[in-house]
């Protein structure tokens, strides 16, 4: 009778053990870097969702800066726009003392400022002229419309429409102004009063909503924009 | 083979998020561009407009206003610049074209006109010559305005209606009536301008334009010499100063431009403050020197438009000069510009504005041309001519004292609105007219008056974005 040569004989327990070990380690690696790859994609998409809002709210408000002043004073007959300031728009409205004297920026305005701005535009919505105030409080962007109203202080008036806007707001934090203004110098002296405000320069610093997964770390972006107003000084 | 397998798997993975994250940023960013693309695509749109209304232009579309001629454009005239791109159609009348001109409905209550009153040119952007396209903008509407076009209640009596054109003054709006244009007033046109661009992006803008105001206000000229403000004053020279080496000084407000054999002109010099008569007349002598047409007064009352009556409506027109202006110059404080910085290019065919802001000596014995607006005091050696008209608005001062044979043909308008610090006054101050040394002094020239007006400028009076939706 003719003896079998090949080799019958299975897995010894301990190649067994060695590779299920070795497996296991492999599958471990392999989807300990899935999860990190995981983790990163979400901070990235929480980073991306803030930059979107943080772009939309940037935008927003180069669009309202357009139209600040529209329609100007020089719409109306003297006789009407002196009766009727509700029916035209300053670039930019200012407290203390609106609609009387206007302050100066950045010494006795507190609005305009670095984190509170007031426009005047009629911005096509069926509502007229209106206020649209941007005020920074805490750490959110809050954004507020209201009818503009004649001989009304426009702070107050506005402080009702606020709501929260762009939330994750750290300029605040950072005493980084979110306003900046450049004037016209066509009427001498130049004064920077809110009415020759002609360029306002914004700079957002947006935090993500979460935390990186790997770092625990809230990561933040800086989005600047430059917002010119078209309208004429009045 | 399971490690390679799972290897492969992680990279693909990662790979994966990557790309779907740079995409994304990608489409963000692209999305942003792209709707700035049309914004400004959007504005090159407006100033094109803003830019061939001009009369000087070269490709001015004066004939798509107003085919037929006139003083204004007619309320149902509608006047399109057209830009299509390669193998486009921009048809703004047709509802079924994508650039159909929506917005006409809205400012007007009807759709957009047909026949005669729908005018089409097209943009003069692209420069085939040197293969450039120009901005993306589809079309360039120009309309006359009305209250209900630009929904605003002008004149604030009985609403808003579409029956009268809106003119500008300088100052403010007013609404003429029975199709009549306003005295003194230029009128407003509305510049509407929608671009496109091939990702999509749509954006609708709008200007509301008049010639700048001192086109009405040079319109009335009242005088040859006009010093405008309240305790004016005047110095000529006196008599004797004539003779060899200097001219005869006059100032002359027959016009010199009036046909042959008849006489028409202003005052030789005006006043606006009834006060300052006395003090000016007996200045003006010997009373030869100062002639004016038979039945006008050597030197007289002369009455001003608004915005010639303040500081802050002087100030405005300077503003607007400014923004017309060939050349802008502004010599450091205690410092003269001089006739050196004026372009050579300025000639009686090429007559130009020039701003200075400041002091200006207008030396040497050249001739300038066009207008010269001076806030500073302007120190003129008569051998110096100057062909249009001079305003010296701001310190108000007008000074010479040195012989030449040199003349301004045209006007000249003295106006004080700031003190010595640079600040706007509350009223008009004591502006001063003196020339001392001889010169043959001014002689009034409604032609050079007009040439001047020419100059300027259709001026912004407003803007806004008009909210689109994609079709």
């Amino acid at each position: 009778m003719k003896k079998q040569t090949h080799s019958a004989r299975g897995f010894s327990l301990v190649e067994l053990l060695i590779g299920t070990i070795l497996f296991t380690i492999i599958t471990g690696i392999a989807f300990s870097l899935l999860m990190s790859a995981q983790l990163r994609y979400q901070g990235e998409s929480s980073v991306t969702q803030a930059f979107q809002q943080a772009n939309v709210a940037l935008d927003q408000i180069v669009r309202d800066v357009h139209s600040a002043g529209y329609p100007p004073m020089s719409s109306l007959s003297a006789a009407v726009a002196t009766n009727n300031p509700d029916k035209y728009a300053l670039p930019f409205a200012w407290t203390p003392s609106y609609p009387g004297t206007p302050c100066i920026v950045g010494s006795t305005c507190t609005i305009p400022g670095q984190y509170d701005l007031i426009v005047e535009a009629d911005i096509g919505d069926g509502q007229r002229v209106q206020w649209i105030r941007y005020s920074l409080q805490g750490t959110t962007l809050m954004r507020g419309l209201t009818p503009k109203v004649k001989f009304v202080d426009p702070v107050g008036a506005t402080a009702s429409s606020l709501a929260p806007y762009l939330d994750n707001v750290m300029n605040g934090n950072d005493s980084l102004p979110i306003f900046a203004y450049t004037f016209d110098n066509t009427t001498p002296p130049s004064q920077q009063q809110p009415s020759y405000i002609r360029e306002v320069n914004i700079t957002l610093i947006v935090q993500s909503a979460h935390p990186d997964p790997q770092t625990q770390q809230y990561r933040t972006i800086t989005l600047t924009g430059q917002a010119v107003r078209f309208n004429p000084n009045q | 083979m399971v490690i390679a397998l799972f290897t492969l798997m992680l990279i693909s993975v990662v790979a994966t998020a990557l790309i779907l994250m740079a995409g994304t940023e990608t489409a963000l960013k692209g999305n942003y561009k792209s709707a700035m693309q049309s914004f400004y695509d959007a504005k090159a749109g407006l100033e094109e407009g803003r830019g061939r209304l001009w009369a000087r232009n070269p490709d001015s579309i004066a004939s798509c206003l107003i085919p037929g001629g006139g003083a204004m454009m007619p309320l149902n005239q509608v006047c399109y610049i057209l830009n299509p791109s390669a193998g486009e159609v921009v048809n703004p009348q047709d509802p079924t074209n994508p650039y159909a001109d929506t917005e006409y409905q809205t400012e007007w209550g009807t759709a957009v006109p047909t026949g005669a009153a729908y005018n089409t040119v097209m943009s003069d952007s692209p420069i085939a010559s040197g293969n450039i396209a120009g901005p993306l903008y589809k079309w360039v509407r120009i309309t006359p305005r009305t209250e209900f076009s630009g929904n605003i209640d002008v004149d604030g009596i009985n609403g808003i209606d579409n029956l009268n054109p809106l003119f500008f003054d300088g100052m403010q709006q007013l609404l003429s009536t029975n199709g009549i244009p306003v005295a003194a007033a230029s009128q407003v046109l509305t510049v509407t301008a929608l671009a496109v661009t091939p990702y999509g992006s749509r954006r609708m803008v709008q200007y509301t334009v008049a010639l700048a105001g001192s086109a009405a206000a040079l319109a009335n000229v009242p005088s040859a010499l006009t010093l405008d403000g309240n305790g004016v004053s005047f110095t000529g020279p006196s008599a004797g100063t004539g003779g060899r080496g200097n001219g005869n000084f006059q100032i002359v407000g027959n016009d010199s431009n009036a046909p042959p054999g008849t006489q028409s002109g202003l005052p030789a010099i005006g006043y606006t403050n009834s006060s300052d008569g006395p003090s000016v007349s007996m200045a003006a002598t010997p009373s030869g020197n100062y002639l004016s047409p038979a039945g006008v007064p050597n030197v007289d009352l002369v009455s001003l438009p608004p915005i010639l009556q303040t500081p802050s409506g002087l100030q405005t027109l300077v503003n607007s000069i400014t923004q017309s202006a060939d050349l802008v110059l502004s010599p450091p404080p205690g410092t003269a510009a001089s006739q050196n910085s004026l372009p050579s290019a300025m000639s009686a065919s090429n007559p130009m504005i020039v701003v200075v802001n400041g002091d200006f000596n207008l030396h040497g014995n050249g001739t300038g041309y066009g207008l010269l607006l001076v806030t500073g005091t302007l120190d003129y050696d008569p051998d110096a001519s100057w062909n249009g008209v001079i305003l010296v608005i701001g310190q108000g001062t007008f000074a010479s004292s040195r012989r030449g044979v040199g003349v301004i043909n045209g006007a000249v308008f003295v106006a004080q609105t700031l003190d010595a610090s640079g600040n706007l006054l509350a009223n008009l101050g004591y502006s001063s007219f003196t020339q001392t040394g001889g010169g043959s002094g001014i002689q009034y020239s409604s032609n050079w008056v007009k040439a001047t007006q020419a100059l300027m400028t259709y001026q912004v009076l407003s803007f806004r974005e008009i909210q689109q939706k994609t079709p």
